[in-house]
């Protein structure tokens, strides 16, 4: 390809190999880049754009005194949130592998929080501690498959735009879910709390020590290590990446398309929805307004950056924690909004999109004389052509 | 049933429903071009703040309406160059695009919440020029898809790049194009949100209209003149709602509040129509490509690639 601006001409070349020092170089700087853009809103919005990145930087792991103290109780809230964000994430990227664009997780996470509330507030006197959390989990995953079968059938009979029909059912799930807890669902001696009443103690995941860092760690862990396991030696999910990359070749080739679209999103449906099984029995305990906070919005970012590879889900989870966690923090103590951390979100997934094109093609530039360039150029291009003739 | 009754109802319904249209035809100008652009929530979100910021410093809602035009085609700028010239994943981008914009947004827009700023001036009958704006775009923009030299090269990079490429049209320029005009006229809709529909601002205000544009688009089959139709269409429910709300009934609210989206579903199955006879199309077709739309809609156009 051949751009011209001004006297510049630019060229690019595909590269033969892809290194994944430059990926890694492109990712960091994507992420430098963003943290630059947003200390200049920060700027702009009126504030000191260090001082504001530092009080984040200690909102998401605290400060010396803290640790000196041996208390981590930011980092901890970083790693709670991390537990949702990452199982939405690894929900998200099961799709994604073979390009089903499901952005309905925000709408299976609640609605996987739905059915662990349902479930607690009818058995929680009645069952054991390990057959109740056992149904939960069953149920949870069951109404987020559910949730995100709609798009896949639609998309099979229909050819309906899955991202439009995915997204209106989040708005659906959560409008429903928010008129139960105030409704009918409602804790009749909560004095108007907006919510359901406290589950009993048995609905509740076990926790490390007095932290709130719940057992979903381990749901989460447990989960990339399959969803990789899957990726990589399944035939299943050979049969995904192929689709995701030539959909042509794979149905050539004698897969089914239908099936797999449906199977990939009734799995990823039910594994984003175990996000809120871990939110309801692990750290909420209740179903209430506000459950709905931009996670599966965020991991949808979180799962295009690592490349839909789950121990990368992992690593980015944990880092748009960090940044969450900071720009809640940063509301708490200064008042700055935490929108702050959608937009240093964004900005990196938009600096790697823009990088990810030095990654696969080399860009020469070669800067053309000015004043003379028209004429030296035109004289060059007609001297190599007429060359060619002679 | 009265004459006034049916009056006031027809005001509600088209003033509800301008937003809307606005959002689809500026939806439907870049996606003519072939490229998806699922950041239109974001940029409606950007072009309403805009909107009322600069009506509230200047005092002249006019002057905000021009920059929230002018906002809103410098945030499509972003998308225009990524997927025309960096060639990123167009839907990804969109996404990226329309998170960025809402953070962008709400950041910019927490301490405007709760203040008020001039409207609109109501020019005839409750209609503020933005309503005649938005219809008569619809009806030029058809004229130009139609009957222009540039309308009809924007229908064939839409269609095969490569095809308009070898005929010397260079379908890098329509891309980048479409995407910013499309992007301003989106940002028109918000303006209107934030400055006549439902003057203020509120943290993400839209409250998913951009995403029934989006779906609207498809009902439209990507023609303006249909995308009126179906945007009255979502302007009854709009007054239903309202309607109903202000009547009382026994139904919860949040039934009601619900209607548009269940209804832009309902929509999309009753027109995703997928061609007859290519049923094995849309099962290979992953993604939000279909047959009545552009058809190199979603598809990068790389010269050298054969």
């Amino acid at each position: 390809m051949n751009y011209r601006i001004l006297n510049i001409d630019i060229n690019f070349e595909k590269r033969n190999e892809q290194k994944a020092i430059t990926s890694i170089l492109v990712t960091l700087f994507a992420i430098f880049c963003s943290l630059i853009f947003a200390a200049i809103i920060i700027y702009f919005s009126g504030a000191a754009p260090l001082n504001t990145m530092l009080a984040m930087f200690e909102g998401a792991f605290g400060n010396f005194s803290q640790w000196k103290d041996l208390d981590f109780y930011n980092l901890s809230e970083v790693i709670v949130k991390t537990v949702p964000l990452t199982i939405c994430a690894l929900g998200i990227s099961v799709a994604y592998k073979m390009r089903f664009w499901n952005i309905g997780a925000e709408g299976q996470f609640v609605a996987g929080a739905l059915a662990s509330s349902l479930i607690a507030l009818q058995f929680d006197s009645t069952l054991g501690k390990i057959p109740l959390l056992t149904l939960m989990f069953v149920a949870s995953f069951a109404f987020g498959a559910i949730v995100g079968f709609i798009p896949a059938i639609l998309k099979i009979f229909r050819g309906v735009n899955e991202v439009v029909v995915s997204l209106m059912l989040n708005y659906i799930v959560i409008l429903f879910t928010e008129y139960l807890a105030f409704g009918p669902l409602r804790d009749p001696k909560g004095f108007g709390f907006p919510g359901t009443r406290e589950f009993a103690e048995n609905s509740f995941l076990p926790t490390f020590g007095t932290t709130r860092m719940d057992y979903g760690i381990f749901i989460m862990i447990l989960l990339a290590i399959i969803l990789w396991i899957v990726f990589k030696y399944s035939k299943w999910g050979y049969e995904l990446k192929i689709l995701g990359e030539n959909p042509r070749a794979g149905f050539c080739s004698g897969m089914n398309v239908s099936k797999n679209i449906l199977w990939a999103m009734i799995i990823s449906g039910g594994i984003s929805a175990l996000a809120g099984f871990t939110e309801i029995a692990g750290s909420s305990h209740r179903l209430q307004k506000g459950l709905a906070v931009g996670n599966g919005y965020s991991a949808i970012i979180v799962a295009w950056i690592s490349r839909l590879n789950p121990f990368k889900i992992l690593l980015w989870s944990f880092l748009f924690s960090v940044i969450i966690v900071g720009g809640d923090q940063l509301q708490i103590t200064s008042k700055l909004p935490k929108a702050i951390a959608l937009v240093i979100q964004g900005a990196i997934l938009l600096f790697i999109l823009a990088g990810d094109f030095f990654v696969t093609y080399k860009v020469r530039l070669n800067f053309l004389k000015l004043g003379s360039n028209l004429g030296a150029n035109l004289k060059s291009n007609l001297g190599s052509k007429l060359g060619g003739v002679e | 049933m009265n004459l006034e009754f049916i009056l006031t109802t027809s005001q509600i319904i088209i003033l509800a429903s301008v937003s809307l249209l606005l959002a689809t035809l500026g939806a439907i100008i870049s996606e003519k071009s072939g490229v998806t652009n699922l950041s239109i929530d974001g940029t409606m979100l950007v072009g309403a703040l805009t909107a009322f910021v600069i009506t509230k410093v200047t005092g002249s809602p006019y002057i905000g309406v021009l920059v929230a035009m002018i906002a809103s085609g410098l945030l499509s700028l972003i998308h225009a160059t990524l997927t025309t010239y960096f060639l990123s994943n167009q839907i990804v981008t969109g996404l990226a695009l329309n998170f960025f914009a809402m953070g962008l947004a709400n950041f910019f827009g927490k301490n405007y919440v709760g203040e008020v700023s001039e409207k609109l001036p109501v020019l005839f009958a409750n209609f503020d020029i933005l309503v005649f704006i938005s219809f008569f775009l619809a009806i030029f923009t058809y004229f130009i898809f139609n009957n222009t030299k540039i309308g009809l090269n924007l229908v064939a990079v839409g269609e095969d790049p490569r095809v308009a490429d070898n005929q010397g049209v260079n379908p890098f320029k329509y891309r980048f194009w479409a995407q910013i005009i499309g992007g301003m006229i989106v940002g028109l809709g918000g303006a209107h949100l934030s400055l006549s529909y439902t003057p203020g601002w509120v943290d993400g205000m839209t409250s998913g209209r951009g995403w029934i544009a989006i779906a609207l688009v498809i009902f439209s089959f990507w023609n303006p003149m249909r995308a009126i139709l179906g945007t009255l269409l979502f302007g009854g429910i709009s007054f239903l709602q309202f309607h109903f709300q202000t009547i009382g009934t026994n139904i919860p609210a949040a039934f009601f509040n619900m209607l548009p989206y269940l209804m832009t579903i309902l929509v999309m199955i009753f027109f995703s129509g997928v061609k007859s006879g290519s049923l094995m199309g849309a099962k290979i077709n992953i993604g939000p490509s279909s047959d009545i739309g552009p058809s190199s809609l979603g598809r990068h156009y790389i010269r050298e690639d054969r």
